[in-house]
């Protein structure tokens, strides 16, 4: 079955309807013909047929909808107009085969819409696009909630098909009036000319449309393998060269079990260690082995190559995510009335899936800030001197193991005395505001509470959302920079490690034990110098490293264990930072570095200080993964401590 | 008298099988205890695995000694004897680790050693003698006679998952 979900690419989608058919031929269930002919056609209905179907019109929508939204800048690509149609069309198809007449009934107004653009009757506009986009909406939706065994209604159908009808309209008018946009028609002219209009379809859509023409009486079941397979006619192969060609650059692929992928990549990471314990292995130490060292280095080989294969796997490239911006973006300009447009780079690039599915909503929220109060009315834009429309960039790149996803907009940028006003009013401000760095001042619109909108629209500015978007990029392990300049725009920077799975880690060792500090957060490592370091009367230890003076942790005395070296001069010092704030941690020696698989904490020890998660060395030790956001934080407390004591 | 069965240890690995739940069914597991017998469900074993290196893990009570990776899973240990408030034991060579799976929770529990698979039917076990509920007692099920042989039965979830 996994194998023909691939109809998403193929013109008539089928892979539901032969199955169907198979299982009504398999069981007529003692229905005569008479009886099929007179009750509505029923057929047998599994849930997985359901799920097959909710599935493949997840994957049509999104088509149609990446297709709509092209076809909205170049109205006359072929190539576009008919993915739409096909789209309809097969989408059509499984509904009517499912007895899902609602969605049957507008998905067929819609692909006759389509069919009249390819026919070059009409022409694709705004309004075309807007009414699709709807529809498809209202069908996205009803299709999620379908249940098996259920009737599938679609409330709003009604008001939709209206729609799609006075669409159908000015296609009809459209040869008279040539080029000229169409104007809004009163729905009051309809019915000659629809009817018309369907007679005329019913010619030029031939055999297919007989397909749907059976509408009102069914057709008996013993028909329905014929009406299918006629839907394959020359009309529609005629466009397949084309769709060939196109295929050829789809890539082929299967569904697979998330889960099943996971436990995939837990196997390869034992593979690795047990690869490593096998070349490593004690007892052929030092033996002059050429054959067997042959072999155990064409195993590595092959075990990294795995091992990446297996990480590539979960990796999906970033354009679905953008694509449902180009989408909001749309909805936002004609919603705030400003002229913007998204431009986008860098969708092919791949994240873990993890990130994919948690880095939307941050990004939504972005764009609308970007939309509704970066972005200038147009005739303030004329004013300043700017284009008329509003440019909202959105890229992404990869950048030394990192993501990278920049949000820009040539807006007004951030207003520096506006946001300190709010901060000050919200009690955010400890120090002289006028000493806070740009830097600071822009990172106040993350906290809670915060929105500098004069008034609230119903877009964005109800001051949730940027605190949000703050801690959902922090759950992926990543970070928000902003710049701003006033008149200029705006530019939202978000580093996430490119993987959720795996992270760059150092290990060090202190007494027996090893823990794991994610590289990323590493600044430097260093053997202090006596001089550098001064101990407070409350018993703090400071470094001062090139002018900056930092509190020191000992993870020994952390977690009470037994180190090698007591003395500061005598382990390594590692300097790590977090959210811009910085600490030093007093480790016996570095380890080296890896590449490390996380295990997450088991969930029956729940939160353990200063843990993030668990790590498997190499040698198939388990090691600690430091959470250094935390012992940042502790550190700074510390010293906060310590100085008010000494205050006192 | 119970029917009695002894199984290799290490063939244990094929015994959880979910077709071999109805058999699964009073059916104990027994291991040693400062010379003392005790018996847990099969039903919550997985497996049982010879001592591993245990990463420690901080602020953790005594008995649980750290964590095992299990073929790339990371799962928390316990030190049974510990558990009970019984003296620590030095870990030999017939030192054993039960891997048991309580509310989806793999454990690894720390034991003297494994001995056999016991058949004890509902019938055979007596409720544990209100004396004394000492450390050890809280975490009992109930006592089940096999023979002559009186085996202390645990209950797994307040083993795991009881904190005073």
């Amino acid at each position: 079955m996994t194998g023909d979900n691939n109809g998403k690419h193929t013109p008539d989608n089928d892979s539901i309807a032969e199955n169907l058919t198979l299982i009504n031929e398999d069981n007529p269930a003692g229905v005569t013909e008479n009886e099929a002919a007179s009750q509505e056609y029923r057929p047998v209905v599994t849930p997985e047929m359901v799920n097959i179907f909710i599935n493949e019109a997840m994957e049509l929508f999104e088509e149609a909808e990446t297709a709509l939204l092209e076809l909205e800048k170049s109205p006359e690509d072929r190539e576009y107009i008919e993915q739409v149609f096909r789209v309809f069309h097969s989408f059509k198809g499984n509904a009517g085969f499912l007895g899902y007449r609602d969605y049957e009934k507008l998905s067929h107004k819609a692909e006759s819409i389509f069919e009249d653009i390819r026919k070059g009757r009409s022409l694709v506009n705004e309004e075309t696009v807007s009414v699709l986009l709807s529809v498809i909406d209202v069908m996205r939706d009803g299709t999620r909630n379908l249940k098996p065994g259920e009737t599938a209604d679609l409330p709003g159908k009604d008001i939709l098909i209206d729609l799609l009808d006075n669409l159908e309209i000015f296609s009809q008018l459209l040869p008279e009036m040539t080029e000229q946009p169409p104007v809004d028609t009163p729905a009051g002219v309809t019915v000659t000319c629809t009817v018309k209009e369907e007679e005329d379809f019913f010619y030029q859509n031939g055999q297919c449309r007989d397909n749907h023409g059976e509408e009102t009486p069914c057709p008996p079941p013993l028909e329905k393998p014929e009406g299918k397979e006629r839907c394959k006619d020359p009309e529609h192969d005629a466009g397949s060269p084309e769709n060939n060609k196109k295929q050829s650059t789809i890539q082929r692929a299967i569904r697979v079990d998330v889960e099943k992928l996971d436990s995939l990549l837990d196997l390869v990471g034992e593979l690795v260690i047990a690869e490593a314990m096998v070349s490593h292995n004690p007892d052929i130490q030092g033996l002059q082995l050429d054959r067997l060292d042959k072999s155990l280095l064409q195993l590595t080989k092959i075990t990294r190559e795995i091992q990446d294969m297996a990480m590539s796997m979960r990796m999906i490239p970033l354009a679905g995510t953008f694509q449902k911006m180009t989408r909001l973006v749309r909805d936002l300009s004609l919603k705030v009335n400003k002229r913007i447009k998204l431009v986008i780079s860098g969708e092919e690039t791949e994240v873990d899936k993890t990130i994919i599915e948690q880095i939307s909503d941050p990004l939504v929220h972005l764009i609308r800030n970007a939309a509704d109060h970066g972005i200038e009315a147009p005739e303030e834009r004329m004013a300043a001197g700017k284009p008329e429309t509003g440019h909202i960039t959105l890229e992404a790149r990869h950048s030394a193991g990192e993501v990278l996803i920049i949000v820009k907009d040539d807006g007004r940028g951030l207003n520096r005395q506006k946001i300190l006003k709010k901060a000050g009013k919200l009690g955010l401000l400890q120090d002289e505001a006028k000493d806070l760095k740009d830097e600071e001042v822009w990172n106040l619109i993350f906290e809670p509470g915060f929105s500098t909108a004069d008034n609230v629209s119903s877009i964005s500015g109800r001051g949730v959302g940027m605190d949000v978007v703050k801690s959902q990029i922090g759950k992926l392990r990543g970070r928000v920079d902003i710049r701003s300049t006033p008149g200029q725009g705006t530019i939202f920077s978000i580093r996430i490690p490119l993987t959720m799975a795996i992270i760059e880690g150092m290990v060090v060792r202190v007494g027996k034990a090893g823990y794991t500090i994610p590289i990323i957060s590493i600044k430097e490592s260093l053997q202090p110098r006596p001089e550098q370091i001064t101990v407070t009367p409350g018993g703090l230890e400071l470094i001062t490293i090139r002018g900056e003076i930092l509190p020191v942790i000992r993870l020994h005395e952390l977690y009470k264990i037994k180190p090698t070296y007591k003395n500061l001069t005598e382990g390594i010092v590692i300097v790590v930072e977090s959210d811009a704030k910085k600490c030093c941690l007093f480790v016996d020696e570095l380890a080296g570095h890896q590449q490390i698989v996380i295990k997450a904490l088991s969930g029956y020890f729940g939160k353990v200080r200063g843990i993030s998660g668990f790590a498997i060395l190499g040698e198939g030790e388990v090691s600690m993964i430091l959470d250094i956001t935390s012992l940042v934080n502790s550190a700074e407390s510390l010293l906060e401590n310590s100085t008010a004591k000494h205050a006192v | 008298m119970a029917v009695r069965e002894r199984l290799n240890p290490d063939l244990l690995d094929d015994e959880d099988d979910d077709d071999m739940e109805d058999s699964q069914e009073g059916k104990y597991l027994t291991f040693l205890l400062n010379n003392e017998e005790y018996g847990i469900e099969i039903r919550y074993v997985t497996e049982i695995i010879g001592l591993q290196n245990i990463t420690e893990v901080p602020d953790m009570p005594s008995f649980i000694k750290g964590v095992i990776n299990l073929r790339g899973k990371v799962i928390p240990v316990m030190d049974v004897r510990l558990r009970f408030g019984m003296e620590y034991r030095v870990y030999d060579d017939r030192t054993c680790i039960i891997v048991i799976n309580v509310r989806e929770q793999p454990v690894g529990l720390i034991v003297d050693r494994v001995s056999e698979v016991l058949d004890i039917p509902p019938g055979q076990i007596e409720p544990t003698p209100e004396i004394r509920k000492d450390r050890g007692n809280r975490f009992l099920q109930g006592m089940g006679k096999a023979g002559e042989e009186v085996k202390l039965l645990l209950d797994a979830e307040k083993l795991l998952f009881h904190w005073e």
